[in-house]
């Protein structure tokens, strides 16, 4: 039960995101089936749907929205700053911070993780692994929609009569950039609600707020 | 108490660190897969 409730959050989104992705499976299943009868084509087994480029580019063009959104998060919260926010650093702690204040090299207390302690590529890679490992799920997320995409164009165009398109012809299509964008201005309006709203709005409880009665001035309280 | 290593972290930790990263790489896996074998 400790151990349940010591990774509760974890646990928590872990179930929310296998519920959400049947219930889009399903979901997709019955819409691109009512699509095919109306075009009076054979319907397709559920075994078909789920590994068909028809459901693989509706779940790749969200998964890579998202991570660009944490990407950036990430990267911004480095060198921008919003005063009041908890979501940000106060003014004039801009920056990569010192090794003292990073626990880095020389200064890594003795149960820093390895690679801050050691110096070199291994402390450069751990010290930006987060941003890496988001940037890369960003990236072949995005790649898997446009290959995606591309065979689900093409399929139509077949059912016209069309030629199909080539991945690189798919890149320069509307429809490529109509799936992206319309996903990253969504997430680009959540994280600008998020870093502004939360100068003068509180959760008393949660961690992305800051403590109920801290002045709107005050940015993140670990860093005051 | 959580059993916590030399390292500093826990099991727990380590299972729900490599938990996620199997879905993300499983995940990623097939999303490339598919729609390189034509489906």
């Amino acid at each position: 039960m400790r151990a349940f409730r010591d990774h509760s959050l974890s646990i928590l989104f872990g179930a929310l995101f296998v519920l959400a992705l049947a219930g889009q499976s399903v979901a997709g299943f019955f819409d691109t089936n009512e699509k095919l009868q109306e075009h009076g084509q054979p319907i397709l087994s559920f075994g078909t749907f789920l590994t068909s480029s028809e459901f693989v580019v509706d779940v790749a063009e969200n998964w890579q929205s998202e991570f660009l959104q944490f990407f950036l998060f990430i990267a911004a919260t480095i060198w921008f700053i919003q005063r009041g926010s908890p979501e940000s650093k106060k003014p004039g702690d801009e920056g990569t911070g010192t090794d003292e204040e990073q626990l880095v090299g020389d200064h890594a207390r003795p149960d820093s993780p390895a690679w801050a302690r050691v110096g070199g590529i291994r402390q450069t890679l751990f010290s930006n692994s987060l941003l890496l490992v988001m940037g890369a799920v960003f990236v072949l997320s995005w790649l898997a929609q446009s290959l995606a995409g591309a065979v689900v164009m093409s399929s139509e165009n077949a059912e016209h009569g069309q030629p199909p398109v080539t991945w690189l012809e798919y890149l320069a299509t509307p429809d490529f950039w109509n799936r992206t964008l319309q996903n990253w201005q969504s997430e680009f309006l959540a994280v600008g609600c998020m870093i502004a709203l939360s100068i003068f709005l509180r959760q008393r409880g949660s961690s992305e707020s800051k403590p109920v009665g801290t002045p709107h001035r005050t940015s993140s309280v670990s860093s005051e | 108490m959580p059993q916590t290593s030399e390292k500093g972290h826990t099991l727990g930790q380590v299972m729900v660190f490599w938990a996620w990263i199997a879905v993300l790489a499983g995940g990623l896996a097939y999303m490339i897969v598919i729609p390189l074998i034509g489906r």
